[in-house]
């Protein structure tokens, strides 16, 4: 039997297969790069980058639940200067496209990211516009669909490079803020990012995170991405990278028969440092047992 | 390339009260262990994140955890049965670097006493105090005297040896003795306590972290350490530049 084409073309992005790791969940690849090798990852979205250094909030920023986990780590991070610097040129060195995710307080921040990472390396930007971890701009942005494309849109004019828009489960109306994605000009979107919610210590009565409320991922929220995915990819023309509580290739599976191109690891590399490569196996045996020849043939393919 | 270890469990006593002591088999990948450095471990399916739990104890064929039931994670892990096998990645973080100073105080606070274990076995040609603090009931002791001589007892309802903190004991200690260095693990409010003492006898210290974690090797920053640095505060990792920290640079919550 031939080998199965695992390549896919996000409307020019090509990916050499279509497992991806999420940002936050990657570091900028060195540590995980020793359990896994880079060269066969499809692409690495790095740890959310802001203009200037971000320590981040207090801890404790975790809190575990059954099936999840809610983090409130508060985009800390070493700035876009540094890991321009200091962490492109490692990345640099592996054969897997480099997602830059990108975050700014005020659409001015996110356009002077964009500018300055258009002159490097980077295959793609992934503008995140909903982060729930940050006071200011992130989620606040990814709520409104005229800010949405308004930011999309500026962020078009101000780079070259091939523009992912990561979208917020915490709308009412998912769809209608891809959209607004596409209209402002993204290539590409991706969702789900994580969705708010909570932990309490019943005993301090107090909650557990020091912020209070922080992002909830894990195999808790699938359902809801993988609901998001297909509704998304009704409304819009444009490819979309499915994430959200993958654990394993059939999660992963889901997530393409309901509208995803690609897939991104998140909370799982936390579980098992090795799972990415884990569900790419995991799709390709799949698709051999059903007889596919490339993994493009399944995306959508959902009987309804 | 480093991977998942699948290790069989050898032995599982209660050894205290909801305290467990797990042995385990020290499969190929272990590598090198140092003192203080830490297992991240699968405790259930449902309960996604692994747990960092010390190493305390490194033999040729086997390697040993102590582990307090704290909640569902722990509870599950001190469940699993002898002859079961545990999924673990590791060893992982910095352990204590053996320091040069010859009179040394190695002082644990609860299930912090675990991981000085293998410490003073690494501590032979030293002038060696050992001082564990415990709410109630005492555990690891007569391990503790199988390397020290010198093994003074802490509970907080009197159960056992002194009556009150075992902080006091080493204020005690540093006034009557030399000390060169003092190493130390447990709750927070202890290594806040530990830190205040040494620095007010001008002693150096080693101080091993406990923080929340998700991946245990460094990626996600869930698990920061507040140290100072040139600017102020910095915020590190407690898996990956940690867990063991000097003393005069961590800055424990207010």
């Amino acid at each position: 039997m031939n080998k199965i084409d695992m390549s896919v073309d996000l409307n020019g992005l090509v990916l050499k297969n279509p497992v991806t790791v999420a940002s936050g969940t990657f570091g900028f690849g060195r540590e995980y790069g020793e359990y896994v090798d880079l060269n066969k990852i499809g692409a690495i979205a790095v740890k959310g980058l802001t203009l200037e250094e971000r320590q981040g909030n207090p801890t404790p920023r975790v809190v575990e639940t059954p099936m999840g986990m809610i983090n409130s780590v508060g985009l800390q991070n070493p700035g876009v200067d540094y890991f321009i610097k200091e962490e492109l040129p490692n990345l640099s060195q592996y054969d897997t496209k480099i997602i830059a995710n990108i975050n700014g307080n005020t659409i001015e921040e996110y356009c002077k990211m964009a500018e300055k990472l258009s002159k490097t390396s980077v295959d793609a930007l992934e503008l995140n516009i909903s982060c729930p971890n940050v006071k200011e701009g992130g989620v606040a942005f990814g709520r409104d669909p005229e800010m949405v494309h308004k930011v999309t849109r500026k962020v078009k004019e101000n780079s070259d490079k091939y523009l992912i828009v990561k979208l917020s489960p915490n709308v009412s109306d998912i769809k209608e803020i891809g959209v607004s994605a596409e209209s402002g000009g993204a290539d590409c979107l991706s969702l789900i990012n994580t969705l708010i919610g909570m932990g309490i210590d019943i005993e301090k009565q107090k909650p557990i995170l020091a912020r209070g409320i922080g992002g909830l991922s894990g195999p808790a929220v699938k359902p809801v991405a993988v609901r998001m995915v297909y509704e998304v990819s009704k409304a819009v023309n444009i490819p979309i990278i499915g994430m959200g509580g993958i654990m394993n290739d059939k999660d992963a599976i889901e997530f393409f028969l309901a509208g995803a191109w690609a897939v991104s690891i998140g909370t799982a590399n936390f579980v098992n440092p090795m799972v990415s490569m884990e569900v790419l196996k995991g799709i390709e045996e799949y698709l051999k047992r059903k007889e596919y020849t490339s993994i493009k043939e399944l995306v959508g393919q959902l009987k309804f | 390339m480093k991977k998942n270890l699948y290790c069989k469990i050898l032995e599982n006593i209660e050894i205290a009260p909801s305290i467990h002591k797990i042995e385990m088999e020290r499969v190929d990948g272990f590598g090198d262990i140092k003192p203080g450095q830490f297992l991240h471990i699968k405790c259930s399916d449902a309960y996604l994140l692994r747990r960092p739990i010390s190493i305390s104890m490194v033999q040729k064929d086997r390697v040993g955890i102590v582990v307090r039931k704290a909640g569902e994670g722990t509870s599950l892990l001190c469940d699993r049965k002898k002859g079961e096998i545990l999924d673990v990645l590791g060893p992982l973080g910095n352990g204590f670097t053996i320091d040069e100073g010859k009179n040394v105080i190695v002082i644990g606070g609860g299930i912090g006493t675990a991981p000085l274990l293998e410490l003073v076995k690494n501590l032979k040609e030293k002038q060696v105090t050992v001082l564990l603090g415990y709410k109630d009931t005492p555990y690891l002791v007569e391990a503790f005297k199988d390397y020290v001589k010198d093994v003074k007892v802490a509970t907080e309802d009197g159960s056992a040896g002194y009556k009150g903190y075992v902080t006091d004991l080493l204020k005690t200690k540093l006034e009557n003795d030399k000390v060169d260095i003092i190493y130390s693990c447990g709750p927070e409010i202890m290594l806040k306590k530990v830190q205040e003492i040494a620095t007010e006898y001008k002693v150096k210290s080693q101080l091993s972290i406990e923080e929340r974690m998700a991946c245990g090797v460094g990626a996600c920053l869930v698990c920061t350490c507040k140290v100072k640095s040139e600017d102020g505060v910095k915020h590190v990792r407690t898996c990956k530049d940690g867990p063991v920290f000097s003393g005069d640079e961590v800055m424990f919550h207010e």
